[in-house]
């Protein structure tokens, strides 16, 4: 009886066991290929982006080599048109390839630049002006980097198709980790190596670029350490607006922490904070930096160069909206002379719920610096200047030598003949190509839409457009 | 007895197919004709215009959990946030005003002729989604520097010419390869990117942060830096 009952449990067992084995194992290939089809349908975007990628980059280069020897400017202007489309397309091409690292690419800075050279040159050419020698240069050094970008790429692509190169260098296996078997030391895995190679050892570089490589990122990489033996581009252009080199608008001088402590003190003073006691908690290195400081809610920044406050804002929480946004603005704009500023206008507002956000520029004898711009942020429960960056202003104010070579009524003349001008001044805007411009500015509507149209002031040329639009929290200048 | 048996059951069922259509009438009246805004919603409301009140207290940025058309706690907080930040009496009911100011904000833009031309916001909630997942904690000036970041990097030329090919660059930000991109985000975070958007740039032109106590890899540690905000470091 006992015997039977425990072959029995064992039967149940052996069972139970085998079903178990058997449901696990199903799942199991049930979730590997669901796994693979999804690898495969990912694998198959990356391809789609490398395929283009390359084809883009073709693309462009030949466009770069017909824009060179064209000579009328409506064939110039549309290789131009071309060169800048399929660089913006490869820009976004290489964005979707699997990085190991995030950013910071030769290849990418390289075709950015030229479709931002490419644009502006686009402009030029079909205000029927011809591209200088210096410009002429710059565009046949774009094109010799592109030469040699479009045959590593398309090497690599071989490689690729020939060799079923993994998308990214994979991570050493735990072997390698503990040091044994051979770990394969390529570019894209040595972060510090690779770095070093930016700075622009050449050699290094030569090196790096003759390795076959083993991954298509690790190919990217390989082919921007190749491109660092060019010497650099002298085109500047519009890049980087991000990051401002040289700061034109700091005062002379150069502060200590003390200074800018009482600098700080003097600020929350004169918006009616009492008896503060800011302290310095880091520091910014940057041309515009200098000495982070905190009291409570706020932080500011002040600049070591020069000692004016770029940066301050007030965390605090914000009670119920009392104000609308007029009186907010307008709360805002007396704190803003309080603190000294004085010829500003307000140009724009956001509103934020219980903020708004208000830009104000330069106003000098009339003319609109818009360069020359600070922000504000107005809490909307008192009142309170909860912010304020003046990062702009500091950054591009400076002595302007501004005479108008065309009149307004001639200015006006150039306009759209639908256009009805509602308002019209002189105004300094930033335009393409990182210069500014000194135009005539006319605020005005045409086909039932809101327009801003700016008149170059000196060479009559129509520089920029920029569309009003009407959102919920107020206008949006596109 | 038979035919007045008949008669009654009749009667019955003409009773009880009236009363079924009124309440059918009734309801559908309730639930399918009406639109946001016919009457004032309270905590308990259900139905599709408490769900209409819900997805548009998410366009404006103010989370309510899930869009179920139950009027529960999660939505009456929420309404709570948004009437204090509107200036409006904060007691969680949606009434006249609540609901006419919500419509206001979440309308379209127009031209000057008033011609409707979309709702132009549409990268400020990726935007907010990403701070969201990566600077959760972090206080508001810090989350409004990561949006600066993504701004900065669409200013500059070694990175992609969009948003969105910005936050989808594949490793480029840890939340969006561990799927936290896709967790909707609050308040704050929403606040943060509309500034952030609107040229905001607390790290004075940094193009990435990182965690010091949790980053070592070499590369991001070897950028120049350029200023500390609550536990991320900002490099150019």
């Amino acid at each position: 009886m006992k015997e039977h009952s425990k072959i029995k449990i064992l039967t149940w067992l052996s069972i139970t066991l085998f079903l178990a084995f058997g449901i696990s194992l199903g799942w199991g290939i049930y979730e590997y290929n669901l796994l693979k089809e999804q690898k495969t349908a990912l694998d198959n975007q990356y391809k789609r982006a490398l395929n283009d990628l390359v084809a883009d980059i073709n693309e462009m280069e030949t466009s770069m080599a017909k824009a060179k020897v064209a000579n009328d400017p409506s064939l110039k202007v549309l290789y131009l048109g071309e060169i800048w489309k399929s660089s913006d397309a490869a820009v976004n091409r290489f964005s979707q390839i699997p990085a190991d690292e995030m950013g910071i690419s030769y290849v990418d800075k390289l075709v950015n630049q030229i479709a931002e050279f490419s644009k502006s040159m686009t402009q030029k050419v079909a205000s029927a002006r011809n591209m200088n020698d210096n410009e002429v240069q710059i565009f046949d050094d774009m094109h010799q980097r592109v030469i040699e970008v479009n045959r590593s790429l398309q090497n690599l692509f071989n490689l690729y198709y020939a060799e079923n190169l993994e998308w990214v260098d994979a991570p050493p296996n735990l072997l390698q980790r503990l040091g044994i078997g051979k770990l394969i030391q390529t570019v894209a895995q040595g972060g510090e190596k690779d770095g070093d190679s930016k700075q622009g050892d050449p050699q290094a570089a030569q090196q790096a670029s003759e390795q076959t490589p083993s991954s298509v990122r690790g190919g990217l990489k390989q082919l921007d350490s190749s491109l660092q033996k060019f010497p650099p581009i002298s085109y500047k252009g519009d890049l980087d607006k991000h990051f401002v080199e040289k700061p034109l608008g700091l005062p002379e001088g150069e502060i200590d922490e003390n200074k800018a402590i009482d600098i700080a003190r003097n600020f929350l003073a004169k918006l009616g904070y009492k008896d503060t006691q800011p302290q310095v908690t880091g520091l910014s290195d940057r041309p515009l930096g200098g000495f982070n400081l905190t009291y409570q809610d706020v932080y500011l920044e002040i600049s070591k160069k020069g000692g004016v406050v770029t940066y301050y804002r007030n965390q605090r929480d914000i009670d119920e909206r009392r104000l609308d946004v007029p009186r907010a603005v307008e709360k805002g704009y007396a704190a803003l002379e309080k603190l000294g500023w004085k010829n500003m206008v307000v140009t724009s507002t956001e509103d934020l719920d219980s903020y708004v956000l208000v830009e104000a520029v330069a106003q000098d004898n009339g003319i609109r610096i818009y360069t020359d711009k600070v922000r504000l942020t107005i809490a909307m429960d008192n009142g309170e200047l909860i912010g304020f960056d003046a990062n702009a202003y500091y950054a591009f104010h400076h002595d302007r030598r501004l005479n108008s070579k065309i009149t307004m009524t001639e200015a006006r003349n150039k306009l759209d003949k639908n256009f009805q001008v509602i308002e019209e001044r002189l105004a300094v805007i930033s335009k393409i190509g990182n210069e500014e411009a000194f135009c005539y500015e006319f605020r005005g509507t045409a086909y039932g839409e809101e327009y801003l149209i700016y008149i170059d002031a000196i060479e009559g040329a129509e520089v920029k457009i920029s569309r009003v639009v009407n959102t919920p929290r107020g206008k949006l200048i596109q | 007895m038979k035919f007045d048996l008949k008669d009654r059951n009749r009667n019955k069922l003409i009773v009880i197919l009236l009363s079924i259509s009124l309440f059918l009438g009734l309801a559908l009246t309730t639930t399918g004709q009406a639109a946001l805004g016919d009457r004032s919603l309270s905590p308990g409301s259900k139905g599709a215009e408490v769900k209409e009140l819900q997805k548009k207290l998410i366009q404006v940025g103010y989370q309510v959990g899930k869009v179920d058309g139950v009027y529960g706690k999660s939505t009456t907080a929420a309404v709570k946030r948004f009437q204090k930040s509107r200036g409006l009496k904060a007691d969680g009911i949606a009434g006249e005003k609540t609901i006419a100011e919500l419509k206001k904000l979440t309308g379209e833009s127009t031209t000057s002729a008033g011609t409707k031309v979309g709702f132009k916001n549409t990268d400020v909630q990726l935007l907010a989604r990403c701070i969201h997942a990566e600077g959760r904690g972090e206080p508001y000036i810090g989350q409004v520097a990561i949006g600066a970041c993504i701004m900065n990097r669409l200013k500059s030329s070694e990175f992609p010419n969009s948003i969105a090919a910005i936050i989808y660059q594949p490793k480029a930000f840890s939340a969006v390869d561990d799927g936290q991109i896709n967790m909707p985000p609050d308040d704050t975070a929403v606040k943060a990117a509309k500034e952030a958007m609107s040229g905001s740039d607390p790290t004075g032109g940094a193009l990435f942060y990182f965690n010091p106590a949790k980053t070592k890899n070499k590369f991001i540690w070897s950028r120049p830096q350029i200023k500390k905000i609550g536990n991320h470091i900002f490099t150019r």
